[in-house]
């Protein structure tokens, strides 16, 4: 794997401080996929996402129950303890329950002070997105387009500078070019035998949402062009895995998987994949066109409108599931689901059923904690599932 | 987590301190008489949620029911009807049979014993053998995104598993301080839309014209019943308490699932009259109110009875901020529907708003100790607990205690470690004598 890739992933925390001090701008953290990058790299800021770590809890204990998912506990708990202070701001989407919540506890374990007008804060340390939980509607698009609108001018206060149309379509270039290199990985997934390994195909993507976009596009030009050139292949029975958060702790994952003789061919992971292939348009109004993009978003926890005669009720969780399946090849599937992590747990029945009977796929629910012990706990299992798939 | 071991514990019902309290059985059983009675005639059937404006399937002809209520009342009920301590509620198994299709054991009762349901009526094609007969069939599933992502993904999964239309009312989730603020324009205007489309799903599947002079009819109640309510809400601030927490849960379904109807108000203006006479007469809950309790969350549906458990020690339940609605604005029947939006979105939904909202209320109801409801199956209401608990204390000097379980499901309530916890919180509260 690129030695670049690796050492970001390493110590992401030294590679965004590095990147700061060489470039003097700014840093900002989010939480999950929801939160529009572009917007933020319009502003010449760069965007990190904040992730857990498999170290046990140290202060968010005393604030969090027990009873809610500890990777977002963990993302709190670093935050408490000072680790992402080098961060100029952070970005909450209204997520999942537990997501839109850590709005509030951020606030209260890392508060910060922003210059105020009148008693009102001009740009909140803590920015909260009420991102809607359908996708889809008459005037859905509308309403979101107003929550970035002003999401957009908090920036503005706060970083003192206008961000123009012009530096948003820059930024829209940026990424497209990134979603059109990712789709190109996931084609090539598609191949076999399996130009990448399904380790590597994550280091690539966990990547990308740590270091700048234009590094990571030219370091990705460099390796399709090698993995095209089909020299290397990775061997094993080809799995698709839906879990959630895939940070460094779950990744652990994909070894597992990879040791027990299966390989990771496509995924869906709360981990970025959810985008790749889909372009943000250029013809129009950006700030419209990031909105749309935004909304296309798969996320678990979002729903769509529905009409009585032609679509009664929501399909795109499976249609979505399906195309991550099918062309891949793959020949199980597995659900690594954390505790409490509820939209997650209430689709995993239904389409495990339309796996088994439209596919005919065999499917395999594993539950976890977020901690590597909990994942060493469910190695048994993934390999008597791939040996009973492989034979 | 996993489910404790199997137990049957010997759950109590509350006792009632007001008479309206023991009329809201009636209520319910006449509307399950109804709805069954509906479907047979051909009426159209709603499954809805507690936080949906009722009002709109008033106008519209619709019958709705509500699985959070149907998992309430089979938290209390065996199958069959039968008292025999040896069946196990029909929570139990409708939750049990969810468990076995892999929903989590962490997800929320509700969901779990109304998916367990549908399960088991799909499995037998009996729909009926369930508590008053169950709910009947749906001809729609309609939610909203407030509150909890487990309404809208539960009510979506019973829509694919029932091949009925489903429609989510999308609430835009607002965070600020305090309690509540007028909410912006676009904000309005967007759950406007949702409210529009709603009653065009419903049109679609119903055939029946939305007609705003019958919203309107429908509101002037659900604001006539709103105004009695707040009445209510003002008697109950009375020391001593004349009525407690249990009667307050026990008389919220009329007003939480029937509200836009005359009979509503009917229920809500004779436990207003009711009350009065009690506040006027002083008259308690109990003979000497020593300290007065708030419970913080959804109850313990299995075991009401914990409402009078700290009887004996002199205190009471006063006030459950959970299913009381606020004031509302002045009416607006020029448009109704951006006065049902403009309403429900006064209420900011963060954890900041839910903290300051609780502390408010202690002081309103002159609260000497809170007891927090700590659902572990239901993040919304146990998030926030650790907060509310250490504002209470460092703002006012109110101590809590923390009461661990499921609403519905009893496997999840530990009896033994409850009401040791419950004792000694009593001690507590009486040692610091009644607050200032
Ligand atoms: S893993 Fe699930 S519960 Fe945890 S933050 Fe992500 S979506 Fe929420
Ligand atoms: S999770 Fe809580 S708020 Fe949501 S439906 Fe269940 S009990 Fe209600």
């Amino acid at each position: 794997m690129i030695e670049e890739f690796e050492k970001t992933i390493q110590d992401r925390h030294q590679a965004a401080m590095q990147w700061k001090e060489a470039n003097q701008k700014k840093v900002f953290g989010y939480l999950c996929c929801l939160t529009p990058e572009t917007i933020l790299h319009a502003a010449d800021v760069l965007p990190v996402r904040i992730f857990g770590s498999p170290e046990k809890l140290q202060v968010a204990d005393e604030h969090l129950v027990p009873y809610g998912c500890r990777y977002a506990a963990s993302c709190l708990d670093l935050a408490a303890r000072g680790v992402y202070d080098y961060l100029d701001g952070v970005v909450i989407p209204n997520s999942c329950d537990l997501i839109s919540k850590l709005e509030y506890w951020w606030k209260e374990l890392v508060p910060r002070k922003g210059p105020t007008l009148a008693g009102v804060e001009l740009c909140p340390y803590v920015l909260y997105i009420a991102y809607p939980e359908k996708r889809t509607g008459r005037k859905v698009l509308d309403y979101y387009k107003h929550e970035l609108r002003e999401f957009k001018q908090a920036l503005e206060r706060g970083l003192r500078r206008e961000i123009t149309d012009e530096d948003l379509s820059r930024a829209i270039a940026v990424y497209n070019e990134h979603y059109q290199l990712m789709g190109q990985l996931k084609e090539l997934r598609k191949r076999s035998p399996l130009p990448i390994s399904g380790s590597e195909a994550w280091q690539i993507e966990y990547a990308s949402q740590l270091m700048p976009k234009e590094q990571h596009n030219r370091l990705l030009k460099g390796q399709l062009d090698q993995l095209s050139q089909g020299t290397k292949a990775a061997s094993g029975v080809r799995i698709f895995l839906s879990a959630s958060a895939t940070d460094v702790v779950n990744a652990r994952l994909y070894q597992i998987i990879e040791k027990a003789g299966g390989q990771v061919v496509s995924e869906d992971i709360s981990c970025h994949t959810s985008y790749y292939g889909n372009t943000i348009q250029t013809n129009g109004d950006p700030l419209t066109a990031i909105a749309q993009h935004s909304l296309e978003i798969d996320c678990p926890r979002s729903t769509e409108t529905c009409s009585p005669a032609t679509y009664p009720y929501p399909t795109s969780r499976w249609d979505r599931t399906r195309s991550r399946l099918e062309g891949y090849n793959a020949q199980g599937a597995i659900f690594y689901i954390i505790n409490y992590c509820e939209c997650r747990a209430i689709e995993y029945p239904y389409l495990r059923d339309k796996i088994r009977e439209e596919l005919d796929i065999p499917v395999l629910l594993l539950q976890g904690d977020y901690s590597l012990e909990g994942l060493e706990q469910v190695r048994g299992r993934i390999e008597a599932f791939v040996e009973m798939i492989g034979g | 987590m996993s489910i404790q071991q199997e137990q049957r514990i010997k759950t109590s019902k509350s006792k009632k301190s007001i008479q309206t309290a023991t009329e809201t059985w009636a209520f319910i059983k006449e509307d399950y008489a109804n709805g069954h009675k509906g479907k047979a005639e051909g009426r159209p059937i709603a499954w809805s949620c507690a936080a949906m404006d009722k009002e709109l399937y008033h106008c519209m002809g619709v019958l709705p029911f509500f699985p959070e209520q149907f998992a309430a009342l089979s938290a209390v009920q065996r199958r069959g009807g039968t008292r025999d301590e040896s069946v196990e509620k029909e929570a139990v198994r409708f939750a049990r049979a969810a468990e076995q299709e892999d929903y989590a054991s962490y997800l929320c009762g509700y969901q779990r014993v109304a998916t367990g349901f549908v399960i088991e009526s799909l499995r037998t094609g009996d729909w009926h053998d369930a508590p008053l007969g169950g709910m009947p069939k749906p001809d729609m599933i309609v939610t909203t995104s407030c509150v909890c992502d487990v309404r809208v993904k539960w009510f979506e999964d019973m829509a694919q598993r029932l091949n009925v239309p489903y429609f989510c009312m999308d609430r835009p989730e607002r965070i600020f301080k305090g309690i509540l603020s007028t909410p912006k324009e676009h904000e309005v205007d967007y759950y406007a839309s949702q409210i529009e489309d709603c009653l065009t799903f419903i049109e679609e599947v119903t055939g029946t014209r939305y007609d705003p002079a019958r919203l309107n009819e429908c509101l002037d109640w659900a604001y006539k019943t709103n105004n009695v309510r707040q009445e209510i809400l003002q008697l109950r601030k009375a020391v001593p308490s004349p009525m407690g927490c249990a009667d307050g849960f026990g008389t919220m379904y009329p007003g939480m699932y029937q509200s836009g109807t005359k009979r509503c108000y009917d229920f809500y203006a004779k436990m207003r009259d009711e009350l009065r006479e009690r506040v006027e007469k002083g008259i308690g809950q109990i003979e000497n109110e020593r300290f007065r309790l708030l419970w913080y969350g959804l109850p313990t549906w299995y075991n009401m009875g914990i409402f009078n458990y700290f009887e004996k020690f002199g205190g009471v339940f006063v006030y459950e901020p959970a299913y009381n609605p606020d004031p509302w604005p002045p009416r607006r029947p020029e448009e109704p529907i951006r006065e049902i939006a403009h309403r429900f979105l006064l209420r900011g939904t963060g954890m900041g708003n839910v903290v300051d909202s609780i502390l408010h209320d202690c002081q309103e109801y002159k609260i000497s100790g809170a007891v927090l409801s700590y659902l572990i199956t239901c993040r919304p209401i146990v998030f926030p607990a650790v907060e509310i608990s250490a504002a209470l204390e460092k703002e006012l000097g109110i101590p809590s205690v923390n009461l661990e379980g499921d609403l519905v499901d009893e496997r999840l309530f530990s009896e033994g470690q409850v009401y040791t916890r419950l004792d000694a919180f009593a001690e507590q509260l009486l040692q610091r004598g009644p607050r200032a």
